[in-house]
């Protein structure tokens, strides 16, 4: 009778344990973490890192601790597709933060998809991410969005003849495509496109000599591309206005060109600076930024808002993605934001923001219609 | 199960290539670096005429098995006219050009972006059916691969391979042989460029770059050139290894360039094992 009795307890101990979910919550990352995009892959990572850090050191998800599991997508379709089917199938993870190339996105969408895994990537801009699948979600604005404030910036200063050099990359050329549906015909009278990575444009800055323009605008994907561009720009002798994007609003691009870069316009998200102190944060337990402040709080925020999601409703992949479907506000770094049905963010406002002595400073919200 | 059953459907896909690849560069012994070139000019062809244009894939593929063809003619041509070393040079060279129009004609083939929501047929669909369909196509493929290799085109190949003005003397047509040789390595392809987007549901340019054929020569040189078990061999274990080092506990921050660095540790042990074959013995007298 006593064996009998020992045994139902160790069998309801059992049920018990087996009915509550226990040990860490895997979550997985995929993004660039070697190649010519292992700048801001790591970027990425290192916000995933951070707010994981910050949930953990607070007691973690209902007292379970997150684990990261990261993967390397080389920014390549293929390699993303690997490493989405290791994370859901063999690491069972709840949410994957990732990929950053829109073609990582859109090869690993289908597995996470098919795995009920909810993925949100904080980088992939190309508009194709829209209709990637009902688990995939991004908090990095749709390239159609950045686009349309350029063109409504341009529109207000007067500025009819854009020059734009674009690194070949699927996050630069998808914003080059939506920019030029956004401005009026002809607009940009020098579009060229250059190999990732390029640093040397003086060829290309000598044939502007010969053009008529009214604003440059530096489509590149890091900030020594931006910056290079910048020197070389100013060079040459044009006093133009100057303008990037988000991957260029980093201190690093300061450094790079000095004074090539005063006036320089980006536009950006809000709240995010080097002086801010999530910057400060990051300086401190990364030593910076590789590409960019604004890669590592859109990751930072897409693990944020899964960890609110996994606290409110647990680890389930549906709950999840309904919660975040039903989000009315999430207050991340990048701003106050919720998701469409498309998955694609809302609500994040674009700010217009300029060099000027030796820092970035807002200059004005921007309200895209 | 299903990542094993992802990394077979994904190694079947490499082997498909290399196993062509093997007939030129191994068997061959064709200085030949832009197998690349005819992977993006296929798998471009096929999808851009169904997904960009609307024709049915049957015709596509058809358009696919053409452009492999024209692909291996032009290969063809630029092996009988330059020195090796000056092919392989111009080999890469086509690759690169071809790698570029893709990403700059953006009006056809959506450059950077890809084409993406490419469709799968109703077989093979699932994980599974993938797998069974990729064996069993590649068994078939690699039956075929060996039955040439051991027939009168593997023994013309390796008579040109070995010394192309004494195979000439015999009769060998250097033309003919070499342009088969390179069909070969386009059929390939076309299965590759039919099946891996599909799978993917993704055509993206950044699957076709230069890291992709040195991957190619490594399967080949480390199976031994021009022996078709032995590469086949080797990619797959080369593949499962690659994959394999996803396994291996990493910190985060040194995950992508450690997994690297051991990656080309294996890499020098393949070339090491078939030192032999890569760098022969110098003649002592």
């Amino acid at each position: 009778m006593k064996y009998v009795q020992l045994f139902s307890g160790v069998l309801v101990l059992a049920l018990l344990t087996a009915c509550k979910p226990t040990g860490s919550i895997k979550v997985g990352f995929i993004g660039p973490l070697t190649g010519d995009a292992a700048t801001f892959g790591t970027d990425t990572l290192h916000g995933v890192q951070l707010k994981i850090e910050e949930v953990n050191a607070a007691g973690g998800i209902g007292g379970r601790m997150i684990e990261l599991v990261a993967e390397d997508g080389r920014c390549a379709g293929g390699d993303a597709a690997n490493a989405a089917q290791k994370l859901v199938a063999v690491d069972k993870v709840v949410v994957i933060v990732g990929g950053d190339c829109s073609g990582e996105t859109l090869a690993a969408a289908p597995i996470a998809e098919a795995g009920g895994v909810v993925m949100i990537s904080p980088l992939s801009s190309s508009p194709d991410v829209a209709q990637a699948g009902d688990f995939i979600f991004r908090d990095y604005p749709n390239d159609l969005l950045k686009a349309k404030a350029v063109a409504q910036f341009f529109a207000e200063e007067g500025i009819s003849k854009v020059a734009i050099i674009t690194e070949n990359v699927d996050f630069t050329v998808a914003f080059r495509d939506a920019l030029k549906k956004d401005v009026p015909e002809g607009a940009l009278v020098f579009d060229e496109v250059v190999d990732p990575g390029t640093k040397d444009y003086r060829s290309l800055m000598t044939r502007l000599q010969d053009m008529e323009f009214d604003a440059f605008f530096a489509n590149g994907t890091s900030t020594a591309t931006i910056g290079a561009m910048m020197q070389q720009l100013r060079e040459q002798g044009f006093t133009q206005t100057a303008m990037t994007h988000d991957a260029g609003q980093d201190k690093s691009v300061i450094d790079i060109g000095g004074e090539a870069v005063a006036g320089l316009y980006a536009i950006n998200v809000p709240s995010v600076n080097e002086d801010s102190p999530f910057g400060q944060k990051v300086a401190e337990r990364f030593g910076g930024t590789q590409a960019g402040m604004a890669f590592v709080s859109h990751s930072y925020d897409a693990m944020g808002v899964l960890a609110e999601a996994m606290q409110a409703v647990g680890t389930e992949g549906t709950a999840i993605r309904d919660y975040l479907y039903n989000l009315s506000s999430y207050s991340g770094i990048v701003g106050n934001f919720s998701f469409d049905e498309n998955g694609d963010v809302i609500g994040i406002p674009l700010v217009l923001w300029q060099v000027q002595s030796g820092a970035y400073v807002k200059v004005k919200d921007i309200a895209v219609n | 199960m299903d990542f094993i059953l992802h990394i077979i459907i994904r190694a079947s896909f490499v082997l498909f290539v290399v196993a062509g690849y093997n007939v030129v560069f191994g068997k061959g012994k064709i200085l030949h670096f832009g197998q690349e070139a005819q992977d993006i000019v296929v798998a471009y062809m096929i999808w851009v005429l169904v997904m960009r244009f609307g024709f049915p894939l049957g015709v596509a593929l058809l358009a696919g098995v053409l452009a492999a063809v024209l692909s291996a003619a032009l290969f063809t041509w630029l092996s009988l006219r330059l020195e090796p070393d000056g092919f392989g040079v111009m080999s890469i060279a086509v690759h690169l050009a071809c790698l570029s129009v893709v990403l700059n004609w953006q009006s056809v083939t959506r450059g950077a972006l890809g084409i993406p929501r490419i469709p799968r047929a109703p077989f093979p669909s699932s994980l599974g059916e993938f797998a069974l369909f990729t064996s069993i196509l590649l068994v078939a493929w690699l039956l075929v691969l060996w039955k040439l290799d051991r027939g009168r085109f593997g023994r013309q190949l390796t008579a040109l391979a070995g010394h192309e003005w004494h195979a000439a003397s015999l009769g060998i047509d250097r033309r003919k042989v070499h342009f088969l040789a390179f069909l070969l390595s386009g059929i390939g392809v076309v299965f590759a460029a039919t099946l891996f987007p599909a799978y993917l549901f993704l055509l993206t340019p950044s699957d076709y770059h230069f890291s992709a054929m040195i991957f190619y020569v490594m399967c080949t040189v480390a199976g031994g050139p021009g022996h078709v078990w032995g590469v086949a061999i080797a990619t797959f274990a080369i593949v499962f290894l690659r994959e394999g080092l996803r396994f291996v506990s990493l910190p985060p921050d040194v995950l992508g360039p450690m997994q690297l660095i051991l990656f080309g540790l294996i890499l020098l042990i393949a070339v090491w094992l078939r030192r032999d074959t890569i760098f022969p013995k110098q003649r002592m007298v």
